[in-house]
């Protein structure tokens, strides 16, 4: 009788399991997934620091104040001051918002251009998939570090205000992302345009516009998640060594990378690790955390897994 | 008799490849009537799906239509613009494939999918065309449409999925069509039933019925009008009947014979001899004359004319020529 039972409840965990959709099958799988479920966790955490953490604290992001500039940790200021007094833990707080919004849209912009370029140029073909390719090969050509510090100079130079400058950046960044993911992207369409089903959207004489958001976006979404973020993390970066060179994000607007700029003084670097420390390894923890996020994604929803 | 709805005139496809050119099909007249179903047989590679995909307007981007037409209506389909081919796709034409799996994209559920030509072509709200794909799967023969039109194609059967495409492409009510082999990825008993199903929705709306496929049972069972295809050309067509009765092309009667009969036990089937010409380098003459038992000096010298044989049923053949005319 308990057998019977037994084998009646793994027969309706079977049902479940197949009426679930893909997508929440592969949640499921990632659930199981320890790593990642850690890094998720780090990452909401990261989060929610920075964006309720600045509430909480008794300094003002730019308040300075020379009489305690360059302060060791204590119990007032948990991360020490900064060359102008200024509280390093808020203002790692704040660096944080902008270095993950900057991350996130660029990421968000450079997806976007990548899917709708890749898949016009894979399902179109002809000219257009020349054209296109021959663009995203340019790009790639041209090492990213390089040009994002040209076009980072061409930003000083034309005095363009801090506030406006961080749109700019998240703007250069997408720049550099989008040809890899167009590439894999088209790839991605090459194959699936050659499916019955893609035939069928032909033959029900749906528009193309239906047939590249319909029927061939949810195909590449799960490529495109992964892809995403990992780029998240090459975007954080990105912008962290620009912001660092001083071309990124620029001051008095905080960053994880402008941040680190301390480190660049000698006495500083070696005296005074509360300067450089906490954004170093807030970015080194960050991005670790999306890489392993983004690997047990890639798992999940990888299905020959 | 009335104008017929769908007519291939002389219709010859090129497919251009890099080893030369491959004459896929040549000179293929045929015509359906409004609510006839029609049945275009032969081996792979004939010309038949060419044939069909052609008339849709779908032909891959190798191929061309070198002369010939095909009219819809009286109207010329072919060279028509791309957007007057989409109009008619889906509204007027609809089409069913070989493998339903595949057929229908995986990350959509069933009603995702029934319910975009209802919006596009019926100008439907997204609400009442899914109250309309419900009603289709159920007119199907789907048990509880409503959960169908929820699920994934993974989560059905090949049989559910066949009627599912088939409800997907009945949504606009065409006045034709076309069953790119619709049973050939089902097993035996599901086959069945997706003929009966297709023969009574061919009633009930009244569409005509391209069938393509190379099991001659079928075309017993569903056809009015036969037409039969070898190497790229049309060979025999004719009423079910007259094909099945008095085959007149070697072609169509070496088909016939070598179809397994209940009940008789034979050692071997009957089989035509020989190999399918390659379509690269097809002669200047019958086609099947290397492959003819009744082949004379003359299918070795040009191209058969159609001989009429009676009511609708012709046959481009030399021996028959003669025979007919002795």
């Amino acid at each position: 009788m308990r057998f019977f039972s037994s084998k009646m409840r793994q027969r309706q965990d079977i049902a479940l399991a197949a009426s679930l959709t893909p997508m929440r099958q592969a949640l499921r799988r990632l659930r199981h997934n320890r790593a990642a479920m850690s890094a998720l966790i780090f990452l909401l955490l990261l989060i929610a620091v920075c964006l309720a953490g600045p509430w909480f604290s008794s300094w003002q992001l730019d308040t300075t104040n020379a009489l305690q500039s360059r302060q060791a940790p204590s119990m007032d200021h948990w991360l020490g001051t900064d060359f102008l007094g200024r509280d390093v833990l808020t203002r790692l707080m704040y660096a944080g918002r902008i270095s993950l919004t900057v991350g996130l849209i660029s990421v968000v912009l450079s997806v976007a251009l990548g899917f709708v370029a890749g898949a016009l140029s894979g399902y179109c073909g002809g000219w257009i998939d020349s054209l296109i390719m021959r663009v995203a090969d340019l790009l790639m050509t041209i090492p990213s570090l390089p040009l994002l510090i040209a076009l980072g100079a061409l930003l000083s130079e034309l005095k363009i205000e801090p506030e406006i400058r961080i749109y700019m950046v998240m703007l250069m960044l997408s720049l550099i992302g989008w040809p890899g993911l167009a590439r894999m992207v088209r790839g991605q369409i090459l194959s699936l345009r050659e499916r019955d089903f893609m035939l069928a959207t032909e033959v029900l004489g749906l528009s193309l516009r239906r047939r590249l958001f319909g029927h061939l976006l949810p195909n590449t979404v799960p490529i495109l998640l992964v892809v995403a973020t990992t780029g998240v993390a090459g975007a954080i970066l990105g912008e962290a060594s620009l912001s660092y060179l001083g071309l990124g994000v620029v001051p008095p607007t905080p960053s994880w990378g402008n941040m680190m700029d301390s480190a660049n003084s000698f006495i500083d670097f070696k005296r005074r690790p509360w300067l450089w420390m906490p954004p170093g390894m807030a970015i080194f923890l960050t991005v670790i955390a999306i890489n392993v996020l983004g690997d047990g994604m890639r798992d999940a929803l990888d299905p020959k897994s | 008799m009335n104008q017929p709805l769908i007519e291939f005139d002389r219709l010859s496809v090129e497919i251009h490849t890099k080893a030369g050119i491959v004459r896929a099909a040549q000179d293929v007249s045929f015509s359906i009537s409004a609510g006839q179903t029609v049945a275009l047989v032969g081996e792979s590679g004939c010309g038949k799906s060419i044939s069909a995909l052609s008339l849709m307007g779908l032909l891959p981007s190798a191929a061309r239509v070198a002369s010939g037409e095909i009219r819809y209506q009286g109207a010329p389909l072919t060279g028509q613009p791309r957007e007057t081919l989409r109009r008619l796709r889906g509204n007027d034409l609809a089409m069913i494939f070989q493998e339903p799996m595949s057929a229908l994209n995986p990350v959509l559920t069933i009603g995702e999918q029934i319910v975009e030509p209802l919006i596009k072509h019926q100008r439907l709200r997204p609400k009442a065309a899914w109250v309309k794909a419900v009603a289709l799967l159920d007119k199907v023969g789907l048990a509880r449409p409503d959960k169908i039109a929820e699920s994934y194609p993974h989560e059905l059967s090949g049989g559910m999925l066949q009627r599912a495409m088939i409800a997907m492409s009945m949504s606009c009510q065409p006045k034709l069509l076309i069953a790119d082999e619709p049973t050939t990825a089902l097993d035996v008993t599901i086959s069945a039933q997706i003929l009966d199903l297709l023969q009574t929705l061919q009633k009930s709306e009244q569409m005509a019925l391209l069938l393509i496929t190379h099991d001659l049972g079928v075309v017993a069972q569903m056809a009015d009008f036969v037409v039969v295809m070898y190497a790229g050309r049309v060979v025999e067509s004719g009423p079910v009947r007259a094909i099945f009765k008095h085959p007149q092309h070697p072609y169509t009667q070496g088909l016939l014979a070598a179809r397994p009969v209940p009940g008789a036990r034979l050692a071997r089937l009957p089989s035509i001899r020989g190999q399918v010409p390659n379509p690269m380098n097809l002669p200047e003459y019958c086609s099947f004359a290397e492959r003819c038992d009744q082949a004379q000096a003359q299918c070795r010298q040009g191209q058969p004319e159609y001989v009429s044989l009676g009511a609708m049923h012709q046959s481009a053949c030399f021996v028959v020529q003669k025979r007919e005319f002795a």
